[in-house]
């Protein structure tokens, strides 16, 4: 019993004794200077606090400060981009504080997949952005924070569309029928929808880039991997003796307008031309700007409130996100919002670390039909084709409509009329255990639940003119489960302080489920019912309603080793084994290795007197890793629903089987393999003032699935998906940081990256799947007539995106075009003429150019650049709208009366002549913050900023916008498809309680 | 010895899922199909099921055949039926045009011959698969000829198509088809 007691009685004496202290302990004022370490220069603006309180104040312009606190205290000193200092009272009534630069950034922590490191220890191709350093301003998706920030890592979509995602290409990454996005791991499992996450609530984003480094993740990562770590103040908590907290409060509203509109004609010009060629023209009595009528002002508001709070073991943060866009194109809208728990917890002498993490996101869509070429309900084209003579209403306020011409349509009624929406739902729960067993030998065991639920509704009255089939309603389902199972084991040990080892060793399954249901019909018999009640469809057919649901499963081992010597030289070895369920039978798994050095010049005696060199370090990696994205169900026969057709014998509709996608099963079909060198150099100059890191790389990616086409016989199937494709790729990276100006009044931190990858594709098939070429990127358009309107071309010896086009050679006398022939000639016959290579949609180099200013004390200016270079669109808007035969019927471009003047008197071919050249700069992101001096106990920070985003392009393109998306096989084509981009302005506020 | 027993129970509970079985949900995998007599007896009909396709716009046999024989004008109205010439082309038998016409008419048809051809192959293993082979693969050697002229096709696919349709007929009539099956 006695034993029981003695701890309590201790503490309530010790209770006591230190309630005694601190009420007779007196307060007393402190008075003193922080300076510059370096050069004794004093810092204004500097905060001081006193340790484990609210209580605190900032230094004047002398770099003075004064504050009133207890006589033990501790001052807590620091200010941007200098190491914090804690400073003892000690019943001292002047202080001077120097302090110390933060000398290099090569100590941050970066993330590198099951574990983490310093960048300094860093040996692969990693790029770590941390919250700072990401995009700000309005972000329709937290992808966009990246854009333009990590070299090599292409961040792209064509159009400003809020409910249209971004395109990620890291190196050149490329597949012909597998998906090329790169793995996304967010806070340590894999395979989680980023936009699920506030990009408020990011922390930092790792990029790996090169297969040394994701080899970790084998046949996931070869077409990159991006880490995201959100935000909690662990770090925080686990330095201080008491507890810490944090309530903050982050506020954007922008408002968005269309940047630029193309040159239409007007009612008059159309009247004009009409009159000086004897033309008829229809007047309907209108005037109307068209692009005008189905563009609007958005307005986009984004709020996020998060707490967090943190001791020494324990820790807790909850945030909720709410974003609204309202888009620019009439009828479209985005509404999301996000909800995040995570706790964490120690036990047992801190040896067991239990953490818990619960998302759930909604969001809601509308969508406004656009794209999909000359579609009768393309808003987009139909409002560029519509003749400003036409009226948006008639008199009684209905839709005016005509039909002048063949699926003709009021753009406005299509996207009044047309319901198109869909409401998503996602649940992402993580529970980790970690658990020292010996001091070094940590286990842990992460299990993950993620579900994704999209329903979508889509109606078309039947009273709409747009629509052919009596009225149309649908609705559909669709829904995503990820299960997965971590484990991991982790030895760290030092030898002599010499010989630093790192073991990691896990195993990881994963099972995903889709499921979904579809219900459509025609002849939709209540415009009032819309899609709610289904019942109301007259023509459901067999086919009306489908369902699928798949599953696929994956088990990986892997280990890794990492070993320094005197962080001096550096080893670090990757092995995975990965199985999945959708390799073929003989190849049910695979090994994905991977080797990197890196040796650290600057510890060397050779160098370690250098004034100019800080830091110095070579890298070298080589590895493997896999694309298990490829098709699934095309290694074995199965059969599915294929329609109806009519009995010959009974002539009665009957219901046949057929081989799914008429494949043949492929045993042999495997994961697509990446193989790759990477060489790095970081360095740091002058104090640090200028670091950066240089990257090559080579990256040859083969085994590449393409659909074979088989002889049918002796096959019995005529489809077969293969590997037998190889693109490589070779490129160099340069990251480039500096403080061109470092000082009290100004400080300018920029950073430059420039990224340039030479592709080239190695082959598309072998002896036995024989393929020469494919034709790709195929473009439509009134007046293109045949089979033949494809603008690029797969073949060995050029790369993907290569346009292959008939060379335009100027206008006959009558108004034909011409084009080069084989033969050096020239020919009106389009089908006559020699197609050249004559462009490429892959840029040459992308440039971004961050830039963050900070003024006094209380300015901070960001200005972010973006360039990209060398690279060619096919501007299939401008063939079609820049052609003057539909005059005065249809609306056309000004250059149209151009090309009439000059004599065109031709349909539209596809030539060379509509390829131009995107090279762009944009000025991406400007914006001016002020950060209030507050002496509130109650406020700890507070910014207010304004930003503009999109603020000018600098491009000879004559389209909308010159930016397009690199994903997929296919683009590089303009074809009344792109959503306008918005130059947006908005306003905003971050408080800190 | 407690730390080891920990050490191993988790090395062993962390390594040991591996199962690669996935579960077909919504397809019916080659060993179960068919299910039934009904099943069975579809198998065949997508043989018949692109036939109408041939004679509609979609494969353009019609209008290759009505334009440029006269029996169909289309006079341009406003912004329509110009389409970039085609049709003009088409009825003065000028220009390549035909040939692309040509060619996209011989690929619709050479599909629907070979998906004919396939699924014989697949369904007709027995003594009378021989014989259907040997008469499909002969008139493979057809596909060059429709590349060159695609009306004498249309009157040899009608003719082989009626043949295969009495064959299987005959076949059906000696109720042999479901003995096969």
């Amino acid at each position: 019993m006695k034993k029981i007691y003695n701890p309590l009685i201790k503490i309530l004496i010790f209770s006591i004794l230190f309630i005694f202290i601190s009420n007779f302990s007196n307060a007393q004022i402190v008075k003193g200077v922080v300076n510059d370490a370096n050069d004794g220069s004093p810092l204004i603006g500097a905060s001081v606090i006193e340790k484990g309180t609210s209580n605190g104040t900032m230094t004047d312009i002398d770099g003075n400060f004064s504050i009133e606190v207890e006589n033990n205290a501790v001052l807590v000193v620091s200010y941007i981009g200098y190491t914090p200092q804690d400073v003892p009272v000690n019943n001292q009534t002047y202080i001077t504080v120097n302090l110390q630069m933060e000398s290099t950034s090569l100590d941050e922590v970066i993330v590198i997949g099951y574990g983490a490191q310093k960048k300094s220890d860093k040996t692969g191709a990693v790029v770590a952005l941390k919250s700072d350093e990401l995009k700000i301003g309005r972000l329709s998706d937290p992808i966009e924070a990246m854009q333009g920030r990590a070299a090599g890592v292409l961040v792209s979509k064509q159009g400003g569309d809020p409910n249209a995602g971004f395109s990620v290409n890291i190196r050149g990454a490329s597949s012909f029928v597998s998906g090329a996005g790169p793995l996304y791991v967010v806070d340590g499992v894999p395979g989680v929808d980023p936009t699920t996450i506030a990009s408020e609530d990011i922390e930092s984003i790792n990029v790996l880039k090169d297969a040394s480094s994701t080899a970790i993740y084998g046949a996931k990562g070869s077409n990159g991997v991006i880490i995201i770590t959100t935000k909690n103040n662990a770090a925080e908590g686990k330095n201080s003796d008491h507890k810490v907290s944090d309530v903050s409060l982050s506020s954007i509203v922008s408002f968005d307008n269309v940047a630029k509109k193309l040159k239409f004609l007007s009612g008059d010009q159309i009247k004009q031309f009409a009159a000086d060629n004897n033309l008829n023209v229809i007047d309907n009595g209108g005037n109307v700007d068209w692009q005008d009528e189905i563009y609007r002002s958005g307005l986009t508001q984004s709020h996020t409130l998060a707490f967090s709070g943190a001791d020494k073991n324990s820790y807790y943060r909850a945030s909720l996100n709410y974003n609204d866009i309202t888009g620019v194109l009439i009828g479209s809208s985005k509404q999301r919002s996000i909800g995040r728990l995570q706790f964490s917890q120690k036990a047992i002498d801190n040896r067991l670390t239990l953490t818990a993490l619960l998302s759930g996101t909604i969001e809601k869509n509308e969508y406004v039909n656009y794209g999909g070429g000359i579609n009768p309900t393309n808003i987009i084209y139909q409002a560029f084709r519509r003749n400003p003579l036409d009226p948006v209403y008639n008199d009684d306020g209905t839709f005016f409509e005509t039909d002048k011409s063949f699926q003709y349509y009021n753009p406005v009624a299509i996207a009044e009329q047309i319901e198109n929406n869909r409401e998503a739902k996602r649940l992402l729960g993580n529970f980790k255990v970690d658990f020292e067993i010996l001091k070094g030998l940590i286990a842990s065991v992460s299990a993950s639940y993620a579900r994704d639920d999209d329903e979508g509704f889509y109606f078309h009255p039947r009273a709409a003119a747009s629509n052919l089939t009596n009225g149309y309603a649908k609705r559909n389902y669709n829904n995503h489960e990820l299960s997965l199972i971590e484990s991991t084991i982790t030895y760290t040990k030092s030898f002599n302080d010499k010989h630093n080892l790192t073991l990691l060793g896990g195993h990881s399954y994963q099972k995903d489920l889709y499921d979904g249901l579809t219900a459509e019909g025609k002849n939709a018999l209540s415009d009032y019912l819309k899609a709610n009640n289904l019942g109301s469809l007259l023509d459901v057919v067999p086919g009306s309603i489908s369902s699928y649901k798949n599953e696929f499963l994956q088990a990986s081992f892997f280990g890794r080793f990492q070993y320094d010597f005197m962080k001096k030289y550096y080893l670090t070895g990757t092995v995975r084994r990965d199985g999945s369920s959708k390799f073929g039978a003989d190849h049910k798994w695979g090994t994905f290795p991977s080797l990197s050095v890196g040796w650290n010049l600057d510890q060397e005696s050779f160098f370690q007197n250098s004034d100019v060199i800080n830091t110095l370090k070579l890298r070298f990696g080589f590895g493997y890793s896999g694309n298990s994205n490829i098709p699934a169900y095309v290694n074995n026969v199965y059969y599915v629903p294929a329609g109806t057709a009519i009995n010959p014998e009974t002539g009665e509709v009957v219901l046949s089987f057929e081989n799914d996608n008429d494949v043949s099963p492929n045993p042999d079909l495997r994961w697509e393999s990446n193989r790759e060198l990477n060489l790095g150099v970081d360095f740091g100059l002058f104090n640090n003032k200028i670091s950066g890191t240089v990257e090559v790389y080579q990256k040859t990616i083969f085994d590449l699935i393409y659909k074979y086409e088989l002889p049918v016989p002796p096959n019995k199937n005529r489809y077969i998906y293969a590997n037998a494709g190889e693109v490589s790729n070779k490129g160099i990276e340069v990251t480039l940081m500096g403080y061109p100006v470092s000082g009290k009044k100004l400080n300018w931190k920029t950073i430059l990256t420039f990224a340039a990858n030479r592709q080239k594709t190695n082959a598309i098939g072998n002896e036995t799947y024989e393929l020469d070429e494919v034709k790709l990127l195929y473009v439509e358009g009134r007046g293109l007539v045949g089979g033949e309107n494809w603008t690029q071309i797969l073949k060995p010896g050029v790369s993907l995106g290569t346009f292959y086009l008939p060379e335009y050679a100027g206008l006959s006398d009558d108004g034909k075009f011409l084009f080069y022939t084989a033969a050096g000639g020239v020919t009106r016959d389009v089908t006559l003429a020699e197609r050249r290579i004559v462009g490429n949609a892959q840029p040459d180099f992308t440039i971004g150019w961050i830039n963050n200013f900070d003024i006094g004390k209380n300015f901070d200016v960001n200005l972010a650049f973006r360039a990209v270079v060398g690279f060619d669109i096919f501007n299939v808007t401008n063939m079609v709208f820049s052609n003057p035969s539909d005059l005065p019927t249809l609306n056309v471009l000004e250059e149209a009366l151009d090309e009439f003047d000059k004599g065109l008197n031709s349909a539209p071919i596809v030539s060379s002549y509509y390829l131009e050249d995107g090279t762009f700069l944009k000025l991406d992101n400007a914006s001016i913050g002020y950060n209030f001096d507050i002496g509130s106990k109650y406020i700890k920070k507070l910014r207010v900023f304004v930003s503009g985003s999109n603020l000018f392009t600098l491009t000879g393109y004559k389209g909308l916008d010159p930016e397009i998306s690199y994903g997929g096989i296919e683009f590089g084509r303009d074809q009344y498809d792109v959503y306008p981009k918005t130059r947006t302005y908005s306003v905003g506020l971050n408080a800190n309680f | 010895m407690k730390k080891v027993y920990i050490l191993f129970s988790i090395i062993i509970i962390m390594f040991s899922c591996t199962n690669l079985d996935e579960i077909v949900y919504d397809k019916i995998p080659e060993s179960y199909f068919p299910e039934n007599e009904t099943q069975a007896a579809l198998r065949v009909i997508p043989a018949y099921q692109k036939l109408s396709e041939l004679i509609d716009d979609s494969g353009w046999w019609f209008w290759a055949q009505e334009v440029s024989s006269d029996e169909i004008v289309f006079p341009v109205r406003l912004t329509d039926w110009d389409d970039g010439g085609k049709w003009r082309v088409l009825y003065q038998h000028a220009g390549t045009i035909i040939l692309m016409l040509l060619t996209i008419c011989g690929e619709d048809y050479m599909k629907e011959f070979l998906n004919a051809i396939k699924l014989l192959m697949n369904y007709y293993h027995l003594k009378e698969m021989r014989i259907l082979k040997w008469f499909f693969q002969n008139c493979g050697h057809y596909g060059l000829f429709i590349i060159i002229c695609c009306w004498t096709i249309m009157v040899i696919s009608h003719w082989l198509l009626h043949f295969l349709m009495h064959l299987i007929n005959l076949l059906k009539k000696k109720e042999r088809l479901l003995q096969i099956i």
